[in-house]
């Protein structure tokens, strides 16, 4: 790997060869959808970049949104350090990818070092849709999926992240593929972390909302950037008996959208 | 130490720290003057009718009377007007218009149509201004169920920066005006289901005389 | 004041069980957006309004007390009365004071939640007063004995039907015919507040903005039932909360433009009105006695803390409007007088974190709130302080402080963290059925009661990629 310090970009490394990716996986996939990374892997490896995947734990999200900074310092420090001296690190999630850009840097003290890393860390961290549209410079992919899917925007990647565009941008370039929007695509889908246990039948109603908008499009396939949105929404798609497949963009964008459904049956 | 004291002590101890949450804004702009463009008049008179106001414009002001009439027949409001206090619209010709009955009483509680001047207009929003006096108590913008405000044409400010503005130049050295009332339309309420229905407990009309 | 908050939970499923509020929410979530957004689109730019806004309040709450005073001072030389209340029982006082001073029987509110925050009503009906809200939908809920469930339409919850049936309750109607359309039922609340309107001794609204640089109180309604409340009464008594101060006209009217916008999609709302004191010698009517209650009230305990930009606010709702769990279960579930996301963060601050600790919780951090704030309030970064709060005072159940620091010490070491995914994918498969498990012990059981969670595929990522890319692939 490069062990070049280089918080600025990727030009170092390129002198060098291929500039690096780090793929924190997080702990959905990692646990529930592992495709998503293999996914996420051919995509940015297409892209030109050599990915690695670093030891890694969770990102400490769950800590920090239930008010347990300490344990989610912790976290932090791990990632912290474990993501040190790549070119850029990328999260097949929005609010994972958050939690590094936004979070990190005001978990600890103005000015500490810890602070410093985490703000150096913050800088190389991206989602993965807009990492390889807008740094990898991808507008189109090869796959294939002759189905009509919908778009459904995970809030921390749309309003941390600003990841509203480049999904859609690739997606239109997935032959066959007819994209049908929701009428509200930026409403929560209910899942919120640890808040869809706390208060299920809170959670419940606003998913079945979100079902209600995604049924009205004829989606085949209900798409999103975020598998804690998925897992919400195609839960409660399976236990409804709908025949709706919900499918993270990165395997939609690596053409292993329908093997993986097949598997699924 | 009284309330008082208690509350503003904790506010000044608490202000090194404030000052310390505020981020720094590149520009407060706390002068903004958004500027519509030409138009005033149009301006206003397509936003005053798109919150439901009616708008008549006229020559003169001494077409007023007969306007008020016709605007009252046509809307079936009988032939009571209150004129109010003020000497400006009394002194028009109101006798030559025989089917008109004024007066120059308050307004009754159960709704009349009054007439009122008013001091200026705010193109931005629609909005008429009108500001209370000994001529234009306020209750004459609240009791009536119709009300008429005669408008003239330069009294159209763009926006509310230039009505502030205005203010201070004609109340140089005087105290404020009571009430300042910004109307835009007829009295309204959205507790009865969406659209807002018309007429709460304000005027369900409002008419403008643009002169 | 008082609030029902930590039964969220019950509240919270009577609501979404409740059809009718259901229609109510349904038809919030679905026009207000729109409304909101078409008009802020009239404002070229409305993100720099938004910044301007955030800034002119800062300025304020970064020199309070001098803006206060300057408001104090005006008032007085218009001939007014400032009075200071450091809590509700407080500003309670001071108001039944002066009512009783006027020799007050009947007293007539325009809507003001300073005044539900200080539970005035009840105040002063012990003191024998009679209390009539005008606000259309206050005095349908002060009819019906039931509190606000939204901070602008208080009667929200209430269906048209129900209006009907308690106007001929509390009219005295029995005999006449029903009420059927919102026009009949406004003209009938119209002729019964009329009268009120003019017997009242006192008028107390609320204020949305204190003018330092002229003395000037802002109202803002659409129904003019504040202008009504405000000028024929003898007495009139403003009550409002300390934050309310802005400097001059300038930010007054920076605050206006977005208020109504953001409440109601309204470029303006229909009565706007700048009050500057009682009536002049030469005046003919309005009220001989003009009073202004300053609440602090937990307030100024906010200030110079990570709960200072809650000041900004301008309770023009459209966080509330704008929020997925509101728009589930409605304003009564958060039993506070403040519902939503501005409610969640308030509450806490004005009631205390443990009459509230539910609150700060009820939220999927989804952020669109802070996407709407016309003051860019950060509101999940406040509903975090207040989950830190109360994780540092253990209010946090244990099971769930347990579980994170369990989590933590599964995270040290990268090694534990993976055997444990791997250990956890294999029971969930041992659950499974046909690529899906339908029901989950312990916590879990709280997801497969709604919904099914898919089979992990497989063995976890990292143990796939260490088997297939080997050591290339690790660093
Ligand atoms: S917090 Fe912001 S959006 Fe919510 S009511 Fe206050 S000003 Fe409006």
């Amino acid at each position: 790997m490069n062990d070049q310090k280089n918080p600025g970009g990727a030009h170092v490394a390129v002198a060098k060869g291929k500039p690096s990716v780090a793929l924190l996986v997080t702990c959905l996939v990692d646990l529930f959808r592992p495709a998503v990374g293999f996914a996420a892997v051919k995509l940015l490896e297409e892209a030109g970049y050599e990915v690695k995947v670093p030891e890694q734990g969770c990102c400490g999200q769950p800590n920090y949104n239930n008010g347990d900074r300490q344990g989610a310092r912790a976290m932090a420090r791990g990632t912290i350090e474990r993501f040190s001296g790549y070119d850029y690190v990328v999260v097949p999630s929005g609010s994972c990818a958050g939690m590094l850009r936004i979070h990190y840097p005001a978990l600890f003290e103005p000015g500490s070092k810890d602070q410093q890393q985490a703000e150096d860390l913050a800088r190389r961290t991206y989602e993965l849709t807009s990492f390889l549209y807008d740094i990898a410079g991808v507008t189109e992919v090869q796959a294939q999926l002759s189905a009509t899917a919908t778009y459904h925007d995970g809030c921390a990647g749309l309003r941390e992240m600003r990841v509203r565009d480049q999904p859609r941008a690739l997606l239109a370039s997935v032959g066959g593929l007819e994209i049908a929007e929701l009428s509200e695509p930026e409403v929560c889908c209910g899942f919120g972390g640890t808040f869809c246990v706390k208060y299920p039948d809170v959670s419940d109603r606003i998913t079945e909302k979100k079902i209600a908008d995604i049924r009205n499009t004829g989606a085949d396939y209900l798409l999103a950037g975020d598998l804690g949105c998925l897992l919400t929404i195609g839960g409660k798609l399976h236990r409804d008996g709908s025949t709706i497949t919900a499918c993270h963009v990165a395997e939609v964008l690596a053409g292993m959208a329908e093997a993986d459904s097949d598997a699924d049956d | 130490m009284t309330s008082r004291d208690a509350i503003l002590t904790k506010i000044r101890n608490a202000r090194s720290n404030a000052a310390a949450q505020i981020k720094p804004a590149d520009d407060v702009g706390i002068h903004p003057q958004a500027t519509p463009a030409g138009d005033l008049l149009g301006q206003f008179i397509e936003l005053a009718r798109a919150e439901v106001a009616t708008v008549d414009e006229l020559g003169t002001v001494a077409e007023v009377p007969a306007a008020v009439a016709r605007y009252m027949e046509e809307q079936g409001l009988g032939n009571q007007l209150v004129l109010g206090p003020d000497p400006q619209l009394g002194d028009l010709d109101w006798q030559s218009i025989a089917s008109l009955k004024c007066s120059q009483e308050s307004p009754h509680p159960d709704g009349d149509t009054v007439i009122t001047a008013c001091y200026a207009a705010v193109a931005d929003s629609g909005a008429l201004v009108v500001v209370s006096s000994p001529d234009h108590p306020v209750e004459l913008n609240f009791l009536p169920a119709n009300h008429i405000v005669v408008l003239r044409r330069d009294q159209v400010l763009e926006d509310f920066e230039r009505l502030w503005t205005q203010l201070r130049q004609d109340y140089a050295g005087k105290p404020w005006p009571r009430c300042i009332n910004l109307i835009v339309g007829p009295s309204r309420t959205a507790d009865l289901g969406f659209p807002p229905k018309m007429g709460a407990h304000g005027p369900g009309r409002v008419h403008i005389l643009v002169v | 004041m008082q609030t029902t908050s930590l039964k969220f939970r019950q509240l919270a499923s009577q609501a979404l069980a409740d059809e009718t509020l259901r229609t109510a929410l349904g038809d919030v979530e679905r026009i207000m957006p729109v409304i909101r957004n078409s008009a802020l689109d009239q404002l070229e730019n409305p993100e720099a309004w938004f910044d301007r806004a955030s800034a002119s309040r800062d300025r304020t709450l970064a020199e309070l007390d001098v803006y206060l005073e300057a408001f104090e001072q005006k008032v007085q030389q218009l001939g007014g009365h400032v009075h200071w209340a450091a809590d509700g029982t407080e500003a309670c006082e001071i108001i039944a004071g002066i009512c009783e001073t006027a020799g007050a029987r009947t007293v007539t509110k325009s809507k003001s939640m300073v005044t539900e925050e200080i539970e005035l009503n009840a105040f002063l009906e012990s003191r024998d007063m009679t209390v009539v809200e005008t606000d259309l939908g206050e005095y349908i809920i002060q009819l019906r004995g039931e509190r606000p469930s939204h901070i602008l339409a208080p009667a929200l919850h209430v269906t048209l039907s129900e209006v009907a049936e308690t106007f001929h309750r509390h009219h005295d109607l029995e005999r006449a015919a029903p009420l059927r359309e919102p026009t009949e039922m406004l003209l009938e609340a119209r002729a019964v507040l009329r009268d009120r309107f003019l017997s009242a001794d006192v008028g107390i609204t609320g204020a949305n903005f204190l003018v330092a640089e002229t003395g000037g109180v802002v109202i803002v309604t659409n129904e003019g039932n504040a202008d009504l409340t405000a000028s024929l009464p003898d007495t009139h008594i403003v009550v409002t909360g300390i934050e309310k101060v802005v400097p001059t006209l300038e930010d007054a009217g920076l605050m206006l433009r977005l208020l109504a916008r953001s409440a109601a999609g309204q470029r303006l709302s229909t009565y706007t009105t700048l009050i500057h004191g009682p009536r002049r010698a030469e005046d003919s009517s309005g009220p001989s006695n003009f009073h202004v209650v300053l609440l602090d009230n937990g307030r100024s305990d906010m200030l110079g803390t990570q709960l200072q930009e809650m000041l900004r606010c301008i309770r023009c709702s459209a966080c509330i409007n704008h929020c997925p769990v509101y728009t589930a279960v409605g304003g009564h579930a958060y039993g506070s007088v403040y519902s939503g996301p501005m409610g969640a963060v308030l509450t806490p601050g004005l009631a205390g974190l443990h009459a509230a600790a539910h609150l700060p919780n009820a939220s999927t951090f989804c952020g669109r709130c802070e996407e709407v704030c016309p003051v860019r309030i950060p509101i999940p970064k406040m509903l975090r302080y207040w989950r830190d709060r109360e994780f540092e005072r253990r209010m946090t159940p244990r099971s769930v402080r347990y579980g994170l620091d369990w989590w933590t010490h599964m995270n040290a070491s990268p090694r534990i963290y993976r055997s444990l995914l791997g250990i956890a994918a294999r029971l969930l498969r041992g659950l499974s059925s046909r690529g899906w498990i339908t029901r989950l012990p312990g916590p879990g059981r709280a997801w497969t009661r709604y919904r099914d969670m898919p089979t992990p595929a497989g063995q976890t990522f990292q143990h796939q990629w260490r088997r297939t890319r080997g050591r290339a692939g690790e660093s």
